[in-house]
């Protein structure tokens, strides 16, 4: 009986319910009975243990203390940060709304990446706290520790299931969350100057940032930034009529939200037609004055490659829990401007363009870029 | 409907109502759950598993509250999860996890097994760790993939067999 595959294979079916205790009583005396008899039964039942055991140990953490709260808290103060990005996308005045938060996260992350690209050493040293992770070589083991790590572990590649051919198990089956680089495809203008781009909009901010890089390979770093906004961004754009009216109405929506850490204001350009539009954002932390400040000025011109700064921006950002409902909606924002790129034609980012434009505020690093959109 | 969901919309119904209580019951219930498997779906990455678990609760809260739907909450929680952790795309860097605290040779399968885990295309990843992590039956996990129960026997079977070759392709060199 003890060799009867018959029963192997029905023991094979039981093991997982064995091993959490859910079999009915006397499955689990038939299985435990047939396990004191067959050696490979047994064997296959600790190898599948040692499996599920090393499995849940992945998943094994601490959830931190202060995670439930968190979410109540992220409920309670900011209901449009935890809004569905579909919600967020329809309308066109959006994109003016949105199009500021892309700059925002999309600056920064260029900002700093060009600027230490050039500036390797920084005015001010990043303040201590930001994460930097740390690479470690294996421990040595032993060749004997080894012998019985390899057999552990090649128990449990066995209960996984037969082995495929390379071509059968390499089908990639997800999709790459990085837009494909579309810049070699469409390579920047040579020459394009300010001069040839007819329209301007300059926009305004200024953050606090921390950045930290990681070597991950000899031609692979991890640029992590965490930012938190604390001054105001300003677009100086064109609308008419009926958009200004949509815009206003959204800044009325905006300002008479519970949040404290946004306020949304249009005020009346020099021009008739030409209106600044102002958010301001407020951290949630007051005590970092180690951290710096920068006054940044975008220069962008043709629309195309947008997407793809959008999309390495927002895999680049990471936030910190403090400010979490300014970085919940920088996010939201930033993916619901995603979704509306395709209603966006013509814009581009010419790196060339970075440049300072204006000097540092006393006792502040400035770094001031132009940002051009072209009509 | 089981009886772990009748309760999940018990809940959800009080915390409508304005039960503050019942909201910190569904967090408490499900925390661990979400934050494990985000943990283990991005690379073991304490930050982003925080602000991704946190959003996806909040996220998941905030359907129920606007929508007033009845679908199932667990399922459409790590559904979102799986959204936003992949949007998220975090890098896994190798040798960066923590596995600090365990014995040596422990800490050296899990070592293993995580880098063969971190492997998988992402959506593998998802299905392998939806079954063998989370332990959901196949109907929850056809569910949460919107495939029938068939299909997603055969991505979890796939992931499993890849998780396997990576496996075996890292032993080759070596524990």
């Amino acid at each position: 009986m003890a060799s009867d595959s018959s029963v192997c294979q029905k023991i094979h079916e039981r093991i997982k319910p064995f091993l959490d205790d859910l079999l009915a009583e006397e499955e689990y005396q038939e299985t435990r009975t047939h396990l004191d008899t067959c050696r490979s039964c047994r064997k296959k039942v600790e190898a599948v243990g040692s499996f599920w055991h090393h499995i849940q140990e992945l998943a094994n953490v601490e959830v931190p203390a202060d995670f439930g709260s968190t979410v109540v808290f992220r409920l309670q103060a900011a209901p449009a940060a935890v809004r569905r990005t579909e919600e967020l996308k329809p309308q066109s005045t959006w994109f003016f709304k949105l199009a500021v938060f892309l700059i925002l996260g999309v600056g920064g992350a260029w900002l700093a990446n060009t600027y230490f690209r050039n500036h390797p050493a920084p005015i001010q040293t990043p303040p201590p706290q930001m994460t930097t992770q740390v690479f470690h070589e294996p421990e040595p083991v032993s060749e004997e520790e080894a012998k019985i790590l390899y057999q552990e572990l090649n128990a449990i590649a066995k209960v996984l299931g037969p082995p495929k051919s390379k071509s059968d198990t390499d089908v990639a089956v997800n999709q790459p969350v990085l837009p494909p680089e579309r810049a070699a495809e469409e390579p920047v203008p040579a020459g394009k100057t300010e001069a040839a781009v007819p329209k301007r909009e300059h926009w305004h901010f200024r953050y606090e940032r921390e950045m930290t890089k990681t070597k991950v390979l000899d031609t692979i770093h991890v640029l992590r930034i965490r930012i938190r906004f604390q001054g105001a961004a300003a677009l100086v754009l064109e609308a008419t009529g009926e958009q200004l009216k949509r815009l206003e109405e959204e800044a009325r929506r905006i300002s008479n939200q519970a949040s404290p850490l946004m306020r949304f204001t249009i005020e009346r350009g020099g021009k008739e037609q030409k209106h600044i539009v102002s958010i301001f954002f407020q951290s949630l932390s007051q005590s970092r004055p180690d951290v710096y400040h920068w006054h940044l000025r975008f220069s962008l011109s043709n629309r195309d490659r947008l997407p793809d700064l959008f999309h390495q921006a927002g895999a680049l950002l990471t936030y910190q829990s403090e400010d979490i409902i300014v970085a919940e909606l920088a996010r939201k924002k930033i993916e619901a401007l995603n979704l509306e790129m395709k209603r966006i034609e013509g814009i581009f980012v010419e790196s060339d363009a970075l440049k300072p434009l204006t000097e540092a505020p006393a006792g502040e690093e400035s770094v001031a870029l132009s940002l051009f959109i072209e009509s | 409907m089981n009886a772990a969901n009748y309760y999940d919309g018990y809940l959800l119904e009080k915390w409508r109502k304005g039960d503050e209580d019942a909201l910190k019951s569904l967090i408490d219930q499900y925390q661990q759950k979400v934050f494990g498997f985000v943990f283990c779906l991005v690379g073991r990455n304490y930050d982003r598993a925080y602000e991704l678990g946190v959003s996806s609760f909040a996220q998941a809260f905030y359907e129920f509250k606007a929508s007033g739907e009845e679908k199932l909450f667990f399922p459409r929680m790590v559904e979102i999860a799986i959204e936003l952790s992949q949007k998220a795309n975090v890098v896994f860097s190798p040798g960066a996890s923590d596995f600090s605290g365990y014995a040596r040779g422990k800490k050296r399968i899990l070592e293993v097994l995580n880098e063969a885990l971190q492997a998988l295309p992402f959506e593998s990843r998802v299905h392998f760790l939806l079954r063998e992590q989370l332990g959901l039956p196949y109907h929850y996990i056809s569910a949460i993939l919107n495939l029938s129960e068939n299909e997603a026997r055969e991505k979890i079977l796939q992931a499993k067999t890849q998780f396997r070759k990576h496996l075996e392709e890292r032993l080759e060199h070596g524990v």
